[in-house]
């Protein structure tokens, strides 16, 4: 607020000295017509009426009225005879309207000067554009700002920001060593620095420089120290040293990093997952069984996760546990067969963007519901979770509710809403709105035709592991026939249940109930029953 | 990915899938806090499932703060879930008619009362509600854990004395359910009984030898009995 009122400050005698040199230069040299000697007379009048209109807009913006001001400079800023200013207006305009808190009708002001390459005010537009693309989370709108940012002419106040996103536009253009310089000038008093670091140890990751990804992530780690266990940067550090340990191969060393992250914390559920990967790489089929009773637990009965099943049931079939491996595979028949067939059933009958965005839609209203009162979702469940929080649909999701937060800003407002200004900025809304969700719908579509590639591809593989279960199975009537067949054992056989309370820990066998307590703590107990 | 699957399978070796295999320290438990998920809920597929069933029960009673009469009685009970933490139901017991241990050793020489005299319990209907408070588990053995119930308890009714009278009652208590099965459970209940009845003392009235008064002598107040109900009940 301080800051802009100084702005318009200095803007406004630019204004009324541009306005008067204008006028002098009139003075200097008409450009009369003689074909058109009303429009002569008329015209300067005209002029300065429009101009008084403008120095009275700047006031308004001045005396912090916003809204009165955004109004009258918007009707000015179509004035063929303010063109020379256009670019003026509307970098005021746009500064008035992010007072306002309408960023998005502020972005497109700020996108039409620089369009206009005013030499004065496309430097300052493109400056105040990355800052409302930022606010905004809009990814098109941030690489239009910083495709045209220079870092330098940004304020040290905003430079942060804008080498964040640079870097973030570096990462998806797979130019990692480019963005690792971007996220390394960030400093640690920035809000940006964690997300920089974890960013940076990405770009490492995604080089192959793990030892370098790992010293990033620790000191990521050790900045959060004192905010707590459960600090989501802490946390996601933690995560990024697990997942550079397990791309380094040391399979015991992701396992270890992999417990480090704290059970109380929403991205426990993904290292718990990635930890089974690291565990059945390090060939610790014990420890996956136990990780697998977790995953499959009906706590998680909403993630879309085909692959762990099969994985499970080929863990059993090695340690020829079949009467378990059928088990699994029926329970992946039984809950992705109707979710096969969901999607391919949606994907033919629906073909617009907006019926798949639709069903987002729907998914954000019914996701704390009992499974029960799912039914007005047309596609499965977990795979409208799924496609819900995919990075890119998370930041277009809430780059919509942004939107809708501007358009109910603009309708509970009527001196604003019957304006040309409220009229324009509704009709713009409701088109980036639209697009967004056709956006959002395409990527869902995208997304459904793998996902129907991909439980082709599991339900090829689970019907080789039956193959393979059977084949087993055969052979090991033989062996019972011959009579050579190994009775049930379990690991802990010589082991009392008293040997695990008398070292502290408490022993429940399991009895087909999941304990929320009890997530993470399975430990499967079985031997193989293989000869 | 799921093509790698079997590669990675097949290249890792099964040696490590020894006789008697150690517990890793590292995997096991080290954090008492919970991981969080959208939907609330501590426990799910839970083995026994109460909600819109019905339950029946057999129990003794133990009416363990009862000085005159039979400390025992019979009950039946019948409950419907309305939900996973409701129930409403109705309970009935017979009264054991007899005397305690107590007033029988007050019948003999020396004190000569004859608590007979007194009008004695015959039988209670109560109307109960129960709210169950928590749903647990214990662990027996290496191989057995079994479900358990803790509820609130809430009853209403009356009860019937040999003076062909009906007196009101009210209870309150606590109750514990350990369940073997998904279906039968053995019940405790341990209630405060606040009830209006007959007092069995009356100067002169109970003396062995004299004229029986009859029950009109003796005088109606509030009793405070603790119970303890044990039982057997079956889920349907």
């Amino acid at each position: 607020m301080k800051k802009l009122f100084i702005l318009l400050l200095l803007i406004s005698p630019l204004t009324f000295s541009q306005g008067n040199r204008k006028a002098s230069n009139k003075k200097v040299k008409p450009t009369v017509s003689k074909k058109a000697p009303v429009a002569k007379k008329v015209a300067p009048a005209a002029d300065n009426a429009l101009r008084r209109q403008l120095s009275q807009a700047l006031q308004l913006s001045q005396s912090g009225q916003y809204q009165a001001a955004a109004i009258q400079l918007f009707s000015l800023a179509r004035r063929p005879e303010l063109r020379n200013d256009k670019a003026q207006i509307k970098y005021i305009l746009g500064l008035m309207l992010t007072e306002l808190n309408l960023n998005q009708i502020a972005a497109f002001q700020f996108v039409d000067v620089i369009r206009g390459q005013n030499s004065r005010y496309t430097k300052l537009a493109i400056e105040k554009l990355a800052t409302v693309a930022d606010e905004l989370g809009d990814d098109t709108l941030i690489n239009y700002a910083m495709s045209r940012v220079d870092v330098n002419d940004v304020p040290e106040s905003n430079r942060d920001m804008v080498q964040f996103r640079i870097g973030e536009i570096k990462m998806r253009n797979k130019r990692y060593q480019e963005a690792v310089q971007a996220f390394s000038s960030i400093g640690i008093g920035s809000r940006y620095y964690g997300q920089a670091l974890f960013q940076k140890g990405l770009a490492y990751l995604e080089m192959n420089r793990t030892q370098e990804a790992i010293q990033v992530f620790q000191t990521m780690a050790s900045a959060r120290r004192r905010a707590g266990v459960t600090d989501t940067n802490r946390v996601a550090a933690l995560l990024g040293i697990a997942r550079a340990q397990y791309q380094r191969k040391d399979w015991d060393a992701a396992v270890a990093a992999y417990q480090e992250v704290p059970r109380d914390h929403f991205l426990w559920h993904e290292a718990l997952n990635e930890q089974t990967w690291a565990m059945l790489r390090g060939a610790r089929f014990r420890s996956v069984l136990s990780q697998f009773h977790s995953i499959h637990a009906p706590f998680y009965e909403d993630d879309y996760n085909p692959e762990s099943l099969i994985l499970r049931s080929i863990v059993y079939l090695y340690i020829c546990k079949y009467d378990e491996m059928e088990k699994v595979l029926s329970l992946f028949e039984k809950t992705y067969g109707p979710v096969r067939s969901q999607v391919s059933i949606y994907l033919k009958n629906y073909a617009n963007p907006l019926s798949y965005y639709s069903e987002i839609e729907k998914w954000q209203s019914l996701q704390k519901l009992p499974m029960e009162q799912r039914s007005a979702l047309k596609i499965p469940f977990m795979v409208a979770e799924k496609i819900s929080n995919l990075g890119s649909v998370r930041r277009s999701l809430n780059y919509l509710k942004r939107i809708d937060i501007e358009r109910k800003t603009i309708e509970s407002n009527p001196s604003l809403k019957s304006t040309g200004l409220g009229r324009y900025a509704l009709k713009v809304l409701n088109t980036r709105s639209q697009n967004t969700k056709i956006t959002i719908g395409e990527v869902a579509k995208v997304q459904m035709t793998n996902m129907r590639t991909e439980l082709k591809d599991y339900y090829e593989q689970v019907s080789f592991a039956r193959y393979e279960m059977i084949s087993a199975q055969k052979e090991t009537v033989k062996k019972r026939i011959q009579g050579t067949d190994l009775p049930e054992a379990r690991v802990d056989d010589n082991r009392s249940r008293d040997f695990y309370v008398q070292n502290g820990y408490q022993y429940y066998p399991f009895n087909g109930e999941y304990w929320l307590d009890e997530i993470g703590n399975y430990q499967f107990l079985g031997k193989s029953s293989c000869e | 990915m799921v093509k790698s699957l079997f590669l990675i399978m097949m290249a890792a070796s099964l040696a490590c899938y020894g006789a008697n295999i150690e517990l890793p320290d590292d995997e096991l438990a080290k954090e008492t806090v919970l991981p969080v998920f959208k939907k609330p809920g501590m426990v799910r597929m839970r083995n026994v499932v109460t909600n819109k069933k019905f339950e029946m029960g057999l129990q003794y009673g133990w009416l363990m703060s009862e000085p005159i009469f039979d400390t025992s009685r019979l009950g039946v009970s019948g409950y419907y879930h309305t939900d996973e933490n409701t129930a409403w139901g109705g309970l009935f017991y017979a009264h054991s008619t007899g005397l305690s241990e107590y007033a029988k050793q007050l019948s003999g020489p020396g004190f000569d009362l004859d608590f007979n005299r007194a009008p004695k319990p015959l039988y209670s209907v109560y109307l109960d509600y129960n709210k169950k408070l928590f749903y647990g588990k214990m662990s027996i053995s290496k191989n057995k854990s079994i479900n358990t119930h803790l509820q609130g308890l809430l009853g209403i009714g009356f009860s019937q004395y040999e003076n062909n009278k009906t007196y009101p009652g009210l209870s309150a208590g606590v109750g514990y359910k350990f369940y073997f099965n998904s279906s039968l459970s053995l019940r405790t209940d341990l209630r405060l009984l606040i009830h209006q009845a007959p007092t069995p003392f009356k100067e002169g009235a109970l003396r062995e030898g004299s004229a029986d008064p009859g029950y009109g002598v003796f005088k109606d107040r509030i009793h405070y009995t603790n119970t303890l109900d044990v039982g057997f009940n079956y889920l349907f």
